[in-house]
């Protein structure tokens, strides 16, 4: 959501708004018998906004199910990987953090990024995968290293899941996040590196900044 | 969590990231096939298909897809099935019934060449019905605002589906003005004060 000023003049300065119909007071609803038919049909999902997969999964459309697994199956898996450093561990945790989602999606919140649910799933499960191997230690001699710690396996969720929102981050905008964030240039500097004017820089930084800080956001 | 301590975190996690971080490995083939199949296997949902798919015509989210085959039962329980199947179907009618439209706003023609167009709102979504001409000097983007034009609130830029889910927080009938605008690409995300279309919901 960008709340702000309008730039210039006010925006009902001209042409006039049509204001004649709220004059009129509010109507029923049911007085919309559709002067215009609205084409929504059954569409595919691979080219909606992640809202609208938010929204489709919460309400049990199960090829919303399949479309989180395109988007985010690769981030799940990831982490697990990362984690547990099996690869059938990892597969086998990607599978089984995919169907409890589905299967408790009646908790879900749409308005809350879906990518950071799913990967708040996959944390639990891999922490329960790392206890259930300490107290059924494997015969193997050296396993490959692992982030086994909880809290290890959180902030490492959290950096993939931010790394995950930045990829998705128009260049530019992702290359002054880059460069005022990581690389805690000055605004001026990032400005002089990339040709964009300040203001520009600080646009960016506030919007990317506001699509990560969402991408996070699974808590109220 | 207070916001500042959030954003703080947020900075925190951004400065350590690695390129491990970024480094994504695909599941390997067959994980979907297994999901699937693990699915498939809960307990199947009854229901009148046709009641299902009319009712989802006109649903916000598409039709739901996995209304499945009823089972076939014998004897005495025959009468006891139908009366659950017949309950699944008030309740699968009941969370399924859509939004009903809350609120309508024509949007008329403020700059030439665009055609008049119609916001319905539905629940905490929008959708608007517009035929846009194609342009090159910008984007379009929609916006809610206030008539007093205090508050505003972009929806983003405008999409195929013509569907804008309200962010949380924002109250419709606080901001009844709709408006499409056209936006050069400047990197100001601000309201360029070029509206095109703009209507009031009633």
């Amino acid at each position: 959501m960008n709340s702000g000023t309008v730039r210039g003049v006010s925006l009902l300065d001209e042409p006039p708004p049509p204001t004649s119909r709220h004059a009129r007071g509010s109507r029923a609803p049911a007085t919309l018998s559709g002067p215009t038919p609205i084409a929504v049909g059954p569409v595919s999902l691979t080219t909606q906004s992640d809202e609208i997969v938010h929204q489709a999964f919460a309400a049990g459309d199960d090829r919303a199910l399949k479309e989180a697994y395109d988007r985010w199956g690769a981030l799940v898996h990831s982490l697990a990987l990362r984690s547990l450093g099996n690869p059938a561990d990892a597969a086998d945790a990607t599978q089984a953090v995919f169907v409890s989602a589905w299967r408790s999606r009646g908790r879900y919140d749409p308005s809350r990024p879906l990518a950071a649910w799913l990967t708040r799933i996959a944390q639990r499960r891999v922490v329960d995968m790392h206890r259930s191997r300490a107290r059924h230690p494997e015969p193997v001699e050296q396993l490959p290293e692992t982030v086994a710690d909880e809290q290890a396996i959180e902030q490492a969720a959290t950096r993939m899941l931010l790394a995950d929102a930045l990829a998705e981050l128009p260049r530019e905008r992702r290359e002054v996040i880059h460069l005022a964030i990581v690389e805690q240039h000055t605004h001026a500097e990032v400005a002089a590196r990339t040709g964009l004017p300040v203001g520009t820089v600080k646009s960016h930084i506030r919007r990317g900044l506001k699509v990560l800080r969402d991408r996070l956001a699974v808590d109220a | 969590m207070s916001t500042a301590e959030r954003d703080e975190r947020l900075l925190q996690h951004l400065r350590a990231l690695t390129d491990e971080d970024a480094r994504l490995t695909p599941p390997p083939p067959g994980v979907w096939e297994a999901i699937a199949a693990e699915i498939d296997h809960d307990q199947p949902q009854t229901g009148s298909p046709e009641l299902v798919r009319r009712r989802t015509d006109s649903e916000v989210v598409a039709p739901i897809a996995f209304v499945r085959q009823r089972r076939a039962r014998t004897g005495h329980l025959k009468w006891l099935g139908a009366v659950a199947a017949a309950l699944v179907v008030v309740a699968i009618g009941l969370s399924l019934r859509p939004h009903a439209i809350d609120a309508t706003a024509e949007l008329a023609v403020l700059e030439e060449g665009q055609q008049p167009a119609v916001a319905e709102l539905r629940g905490a979504t929008l959708r608007i019905a517009a035929d846009l001409p194609p342009i090159s000097d910008g984007v379009y983007e929609v916006w809610l605002l206030d008539e007093a034009v205090e508050q505003i609130v972009s929806l983003g830029l405008v999409r195929e589906d013509g569907l804008y889910p309200l962010p949380a927080g924002v109250d419709p009938s606080a901001l009844p003005v709709v408006d499409i605008s056209i936006e050069p690409e400047d990197g100001d995300p601000s309201h360029s004060g070029r509206s095109v279309l703009r209507g009031v919901f009633s």
